[in-house]
């Protein structure tokens, strides 16, 4: 616990990461339109929204990679583009970053280099199943190594905060599994982690918190719980000649060609109350929404 | 030592790339056989020739690795990876920097030893220390030449810019040719080059003649003009400062 009495780390006493209105316009196309977004220290955190949401911009901010064009943005207290900062960092690369004519072991060395306390190789091959990688050039490894190899790498550092972009985006089932289990174990021993995902499956098994951005804002941010119960909309679905009013709860509804959609966070109870209210229909589904149409509510709740 | 992880890094990426190691290790000795050989008569003139070449050698790395390996990483995912991991500036350079050197030397010794083997070659050691300083001096302008193509270029437009800018500033600066053999239009052209400037002064270097003073300004004018271009196109693809 000497660690705590670090003069350097005592003062420290806000948010892992945090952006405040951050804007930043590729162009005339803005990507984040004063985005607001805090990571507790020892949170886990997923980013969620739909592609395009602005999310890899966002990371890109935290990890000093881009600039923002209004707002700020703070690392560990500090400037993200201060190197004694990005110390106590991870990322991953993207996949099909790698020079392809390095060795496995090459590539993991080289990173290692970067920080003060490395894993131990042998440690780290073993956590990540790298071992029989080790010799092998990185542009022989199947996406799903390459994925396990990027892991290794954003943690090899032993940071405090780790950034993980998409991870699980095209990976086989075992992979993600294996992966999952990383960030849990890392987070149990007190890791903070930023994870953006468009798969609301992956930021409600992982993450504690969920934050959600749509158009280059913050659309809804709490628990995991919370975020959960206000995203995952179902659509019932049947045949009217008009949208029935006073049914709830509904998120937002539609009416084409003779077809009634709601949009409702609680199907069983919107199906209860249409039913009561004695309305005409014929030919009822209940039917899972996707994301997108969850976004477009909850942007809509929010304005 | 990080600078030497990020040297190591450089230099087994472009090892293991076979068509750096033909294009920018051996082409210069190659050409220097089918091109050089056969005009290198006497002494003075096969000593004139190597010069060239070995000219042609530095350009040839500082132009490919700096221009476009700029361009390259602009455009791949893992230099932005690379720029997430904490190292100092100084490290970054040091990892650009000496493994060019070391292409570099092994390049132009690769010509030393072909004209060696090939061609009545002979120069002394005040010749071999003045050429030595020329190359030196030369590789700063043709690297920030490099640069410039790299951030002004498209990754896919960098190779063949950079071949084209490279080809045509050999051989117009008489690296190929003598500059005797020219017509008038070409030679006119030729004294505008910073190639011409720079085989003068290895010509007179390893003929043991005086240097004149005017190819070194014309050298430091190139240098300076391609610095500019090379920190402009550097602000423009940064796009943003931090404050």
């Amino acid at each position: 616990m000497s660690e705590v009495l670090r003069p350097e780390r005592s003062r420290e006493t806000g948010a892992a990461a945090e952006l405040r209105g951050a804007e930043k316009a590729f162009g005339r196309r803005p990507a984040l339109a004063g985005l607001d977004l805090v990571l507790p220290r020892g949170c886990f955190l997923a980013l969620l929204g739909p592609n395009g949401a602005g999310k890899t911009t966002a990371l890109s901010l935290l990890l000093g990679l881009r600039l923002p064009d209004r707002g700020e943005v703070r690392l560990l207290g500090g400037s993200p583009r201060d190197e004694r900062i990005r110390r106590r960092i991870g990322a991953t690369p993207q996949v099909t970053a790698f020079p392809s004519g390095l060795k496995v072991r090459e590539v993991v060395a080289f990173v290692a280099a970067h920080y003060p306390d490395p894993m131990p190789e042998t440690r780290l091959h073993e956590r990540f199943g790298l071992g029989d990688l080790a010799e092998r050039q990185v542009g022989g490894l199947s996406g799903g190594e390459q994925r396990r190899l990027g892991t290794a790498l954003a943690l090899v550092g032993n940071p405090e905060v780790v950034f993980l972009d998409e991870p699980s985006t095209g990976l086989d089932v075992e992979t993600r599994h294996l992966l999952w289990d990383t960030m849990r174990s890392f987070h149990a021993g007190g890791g903070t982690v930023l994870l953006t995902t468009h798969y609301l499956e992956e930021a409600e098994t992982l993450a504690e918190r969920i934050a959600v951005i749509h158009r280059g804002r913050l659309v809804a941010e709490g628990t995991r719980r919370d975020i959960t119960s206000r995203i995952a909309l179902r659509r019932v679905r049947f045949r009217a000649e008009t949208v029935p009013e006073d049914v709830e709860p509904v998120a937002r509804s539609g009416f084409e060609a003779g077809v009634v959609t709601l949009y409702t966070p609680d199907a069983d109870r919107l199906v209860r109350r249409l039913v009561e209210s004695g309305a005409p229909f014929r030919e009822l589904e209940v039917l899972p929404a996707g994301l997108e149409e969850a976004f477009v509510a909850l942007t809509r709740e929010e304005a | 030592m990080l600078a030497l992880a990020h040297v190591r890094m450089r230099l087994l990426t472009l090892l293991r790339t076979p068509a750096y190691v033909a294009g920018t290790l051996a082409m210069p000795s190659v050409i220097l056989v089918f091109l050089g050989v056969g005009l290198a008569d006497s002494t003075p003139e096969a000593n004139a020739i190597m010069a060239s070449f070995t000219v042609f050698a530095v350009m040839g790395v500082a132009f490919f690795q700096f221009g476009v390996g700029i361009a390259e990483g602009r455009s791949s995912p893992w230099s932005t990876f690379e720029r997430i991991l904490p190292a100092p500036v100084a490290v970054r350079l040091a990892g650009a920097v000496i493994p060019a050197v070391v292409f570099a030397v092994t390049a132009a010794g690769l010509v030393i030893v072909v004209a060696h083997v090939l061609m009545p070659v002979a120069l002394g050691a005040a010749a071999w220390l003045r050429l030595a300083l020329v190359l030196a001096t030369a590789s700063v302008p043709f690297a920030l030449l490099g640069i410039a193509i790299g951030f002004w270029v498209t990754f896919r437009a960098a190779l063949p810019v950079a071949n084209i800018v490279y080809l045509g500033l050999a051989f117009g600066g008489g690296l190929f040719l003598s500059p005797r053999l020219f017509p008038d239009l070409l030679e006119t052209v030729s004294q505008l080059l910073v190639t011409r400037h720079v085989a003068e002064l290895a010509w007179r270097a390893v003929a043991e003649a005086p240097w004149a003073l005017r190819s070194w300004f014309w050298i430091i004018g190139y240098t300076v003009a391609a610095g500019l271009l090379a920190g402009w196109g550097y602000r423009r693809d940064e796009g943003e400062r931090y404050r």
